[in-house]
Order: C-alpha cells, then structure tokens, then sequence
C-alpha cells in the first residue's frame, strides 16, 4: 500500500508559540507577510474562573478531495501518490482559482514566483528522511507526523486510541490532518 | 418639389464663416473621438505594463481577495461579447428583420470586445504567455479550463463567422450563426460555473450565477447594439437612417424586459441568501447591501443599472432615441459594476475563519488599484478604437 503522510495534532499540546511558523518560514523561505502554517484558537473550556482554550495548529490540510486540485486549470496542483498535495510552479499560471477554492484559506500568492503557494509537507525534508521542520521544531511535541496508512505509526495508533475530529468536516474535502481533542490526567501523556 | 439649385438664395458671406466654423468645430470633435481613446490606450498599456512588472505589488488584491477589478473586467467583457452574439445569432435565425442592420457590427463588436477580454485576464495573471499552458496542460474538472477553451474555440468561431459574412458565403455563415449561438450559452453559463461550483463559497455556490449570467449577457448585448444603432442613425440619412431607428426602438424594448428579469433574479438572490442567516451567505449579501459594497450595489447596479434605464425606456415608450440611448448608457455603468459586486462581494467573507475565539468580523478590504483601472479603462478605449477601424475597412451592412 502507498503512503498517506499526515498530521496529528495533540491539542493540549500547543502552547501557541509560534515556533512552528518561524521553523517554516527560515525552512522555506516563506516570503515575508505570508505564511504557510498558523495556531487558531477554539471555543473556551470550562466554567469560570477555570477557564482554558485550546490552540489548534494548523495548515494547509492535504485534503484527499481537494477543491484546489479539481479546480486547477493546468493540473499545478495535484494529489501525490504519498498523500502530500504539491504545486508545480512551473506549470501554476497564477490565476488563483485554488486561493478562491480553498475552504481553509491555506494558500498565499507567492509575489516573486507568482505563483500560488502552500504548505508542502516539506517534501524535500521527506525525501532525505527527516520531519517536516514545524514537527521537528514543535516546543510541546503537539505536532505529530507521519503515514496514515502504516497501522504501526505513531499517527495511526493515535487516531486509534483516541477520539479525533477535523476541520470543515461538512466541506467534504477529506483533510489529512486530525485534531485530538482529549486532555491527558494533570502531568501525564495521552500515548 | 425641390428648389432648382439656381433659385436658392446665395449664402452670405457670414453664414460661410459660421459654416466653416462649424465644420471646423466638427473635425475637431472627429479627431478627439480618435485621440482621446487612443491616448487612454497607451496609459492603459503602460498600467499593464506596470502590473506585469511589480505583480502583486501593482494589484489591489489580497490573499483574502485575490480576484479583483481585472477579473471583474474580464467577467464583463466576456459576457457582453456572448451577449452580443447571441443577438446577432438569433437576429439571422429568426429573422428579426428590424435588427438586422446591426447584426453584423454585433458580431464584429463581439469579437474586439473578447480580444480586450482576454488582454485583460492576460494582464492580471501577469505572464501573458501563461495562458498557453491551459492548452498543452489541460485539468478537465476545471471549470476555468472549460471557460478558457471554450471561449478561446468562440473566438475562432466568431472570427469564422464575420469572414464568411464579409466574403458573401451566406449558407456557411447561416451555420455558423447556429455554431456561435451555441457555443456563446456554452461559454457564458460555463463562466457561471467557475464561481458556481466553488464550495468554499456559499454566495457563489449553485446554478444562480449560470443562469443570472447568461440573462445579463443578452442584457448587457442589447445595451450595446442601442448605443452602436443611435451612433449610426446620427450619421445615416434615409433609408439607412430609418433602420437603425427602428432596430434601436427594437432592441431597447428587449432591453426594458431584460432589465426586469435581472431586477427579479437580483432580487430572490438577495432573498434567498439572507433567509436563514448562513453566515457566509448572509454576510456577503450584507456587505452589498449595507456593506462595502453599499454605494456599487444601491446606486450603481440597481439604480443605474435597473431603475433608471427601466424609468427612461417606459416614460418614452421605447420610442424617444434619446431616452433610449440614455437607457442604454445608463444600464451599461451598471453592468460594470453589477459584475464587479458579483466578483468581490463572494470574497469579502474569508472562507477559512477558523479562529473561534477572534473569528474575523466584517469584511476583508479591496479597493481596486489606479493601474486595474487604467487597465479597464484602456481595454474599453481598444473597443472603441478597433471598432471603428473595422467600421472604416469593413463591408458590415
Ligand atoms: S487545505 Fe486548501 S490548499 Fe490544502 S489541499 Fe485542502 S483545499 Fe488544497
Ligand atoms: S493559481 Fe496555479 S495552482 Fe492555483 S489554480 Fe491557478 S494554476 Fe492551479
């Protein structure tokens, strides 16, 4: 079976540092004012005083039915075998279909290149073996990465132990990155 | 009985210096009809010039809204040579003998209005050689590859169409009147569906903007061929003059049905999308109504664009040229902007809004920049310009 990189989030794990942002941005030269990745915050938990939010990390979703890659007119953007969905610079004409398309807002113009720019799992990170530079760099470990499709990794055995959600789930878009709600007992760890 | 030349009285030498003044006043209008377009084209050349240079820095679009008064301007130009098309198709098929002195300076139109079109969406992608790549890679779920192809097919086939009517083959022109016909609704719903079937998008999403499309095109093709028909009944005497007449009378009364079909459509698009408050929906739609958007909606799209043509067309009983061509104008400055709130009012909501706790209130900005306009302007005063060179060099009755 192929490879289905993917993301899980460990929710309670972000701090809302932002280091991730920095990592991509140093890593792939994400011009400035623009970005590849980002934390939103949930709803409140709790009742006061006792409150607490949640962080959700986040971007570009790596959707299994992407609007982006069914709307590209030259076929720039595409699906990967391996999951990752990927712009051919070469081949984007800039005409920002894919931005107007996305649900999550996840691309960006890239005004040098002129072309319509994302988040790439950092695919040339994969290809010598390592992490993407925002799992590497990840402060709490919230990020986690990893194929969906191997029953033995880390993500697969997440999502098998706990409950998990997505983003938009009515857009239909089928993301590859999940989000695990669930808070560990004070000091201990959801693994 | 007509005054044998001898017996008119001879002009005095004053009224030949009025005459000359006259005449000399005239030429220079005539030459300003010239030199004005032609100057708006070369400012409006170098603002392309400048965006294909500076790129986004040039635009006034954003990550949040990034198709802006270029596509809009596309949108028009496009739909207005569908428009112009389809009247010329269903002129010659059904034979509407009063139209038919216009016909073929629609087609001709047709074809220099989607040249500027295409220029236009040219300049926003900011590599014209770009576009080629739509050919020789082609995404056929793509409803931009569907609207590209064929409106790039349409040209060719309109191009086709005004040859073999210039050449005298009128039984190949007949079929290509068929061919153009269809492949105009073809084009201009498909156009529809590039923001139809954008999920993302609920202001967009749906059939509406196919159908609303299509109509507004024929609408927005009648309002040309009025302004062209009282232009030439003003330089036509006789017969001629009277034909052009009658077809503006004709076309105007087209235009007052069109005008409240739009006026109906507008109105259930903005009703449906309040009702039930969902939240993209309902935002866009405010941000026409009292939004942003406010000024382009009320007083440009609906009151140029729908009351006042309607107003001028009933109160002269589509008989009185001047209110027609007024209609006609009028209805025109509320196209521009009717496409342009269609295109910016689906972005002004961002899709994403993902923040639970900083959710994005009001509206993402965009304000056209001074070179999107230069570029609008200039692609206007091309039409203008290739218009009346083809008038000059062609056999269009
Ligand atoms: S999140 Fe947006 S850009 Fe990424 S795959 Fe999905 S639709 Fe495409
Ligand atoms: S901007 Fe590029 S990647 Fe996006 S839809 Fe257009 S051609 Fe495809």
């Amino acid at each position: 079976m192929s490879k289905r990189y993917g993301f899980v989030m460990l929710v309670y794990r972000c701090i809302d540092c932002k280091a991730c942002q920095v990592a991509c941005w140093a890593e792939n030269e994400v011009p400035l004012g623009k970005t590849r990745n980002w934390i939103t915050r949930d709803g409140y938990r709790g009742t006061f005083p006792h409150l607490s939010v949640d962080y959700l990390p986040g971007n570009c979703m790596h959707c299994d039915n992407a609007p982006c890659v069914s709307v590209c007119p030259t076929g720039a953007s595409s699906k990967r075998e391996d999951g990752i969905v990927a712009v051919n610079y070469k081949k984007c004409i800039g005409c920002k279909y894919c931005m107007v398309a996305c649900p999550y807002d996840a691309r960006y113009f890239h005004p040098e290149k002129e072309v319509a720019d994302k988040c790439t799992m950092c695919k040339h990170r994969l290809a010598e073996g390592k992490e993407p530079a925002c799992v590497t760099t990840c402060v709490g470990g919230a990020r986690v990465f990893g194929d969906l499709n191997d029953p033995h990794s880390r993500v697969s055995k997440l999502l098998r132990k706990h409950r998990h959600k997505v983003l938009l789930p009515e857009q239909g878009t089928k993301p590859s990155i999940y989000y695990i709600m669930e808070r560990p007992q004070e000091g201990g760890n959801l693994e | 009985m007509s005054t044998p030349v001898s017996k008119l009285p001879a002009t005095r030498p004053e009224q030949e210096l009025e005459y000359k003044k006259v005449q000399k006043y005239r030429s220079l209008i005539e030459l300003s009809t010239w030199l004005v377009p032609a100057l708006l084209l070369f400012l409006g050349i170098i603002a392309g010039l400048h965006i294909v240079a500076a790129g986004e820095e040039a635009l006034g679009t954003s990550d949040l809204v990034p198709w802006g008064l270029l596509i809009a301007a596309y949108v028009l130009l496009a739909v207005t040579c569908s428009g112009l098309c389809m009247i010329s198709s269903l002129g010659h098929i059904l034979h509407i003998r009063k139209m038919e002195i216009v016909l073929q300076r629609a087609i001709l139109l047709a074809i220099i209005i989607l040249i500027a079109g295409f220029a236009t969406l040219a300049t926003e992608l900011g590599h014209p050689l770009r576009l080629i790549y739509v050919l020789f890679s082609p995404n056929f779920t793509s409803g931009i590859w569907w609207m590209g192809t064929i409106y790039g097919i349409y040209l060719v086939a309109l191009v086709v169409e005004l040859y073999m009517q210039q050449t005298g083959k009128h039984n190949l022109a007949r079929i290509m009147y068929i061919i153009t016909l269809i492949l105009a609704v073809a084009a201009t719903s498909n156009l529809g569906s590039v923001f139809g079937l954008i999920n993302a998008r609920p202001f967009w999403n749906g059939p509406y903007w196919s159908i609303y499309i299509l109509i507004t095109a024929i609408m927005s093709g009648l309002a040309v061929v009025t302004v062209l028909a009282w232009l030439m009944q003003r330089k036509e005497r006789g017969y001629r003059g009277d034909a052009f007449r009658s077809s503006l009378k004709t076309t105007s009364k087209g235009l007052a049905i069109l005008l409240v079909l739009t006026g109906v459509l507008t109105f259930w698009k903005i009703t449906t999308s309040l009702y039930g408050g969902i939240p993209a929906k309902e935002l866009a739609t405010l941000a026409l109504l009292k939004g942003p958007l406010a000024v382009p909606f009320w007083l440009f799209e609906i009151g140029l664009g729908i009351v006042v043509p309607l107003v001028l067309i009933i109160a002269g009983r589509s008989e009185r040229l001047n209110y027609n061509l007024l209609a006609a104008l009028s209805s025109l400055v509320g196209i521009v902007f009717m496409r342009y709130n269609m295109v910016i009012a689906g972005q002004l909501v961002p899709a994403g809004n993902l923040d639970v706790q900083q959710a994005f209130e009001g509206f993402a900005n965009y304000l056209p920049s001074s070179s999107e306009i230069l570029v609008v302007i200039g692609a206007i005063s091309f039409i203008i310009l290739a218009y009346r060179i083809g008038e000059y060099f062609l056999k269009l009755d």
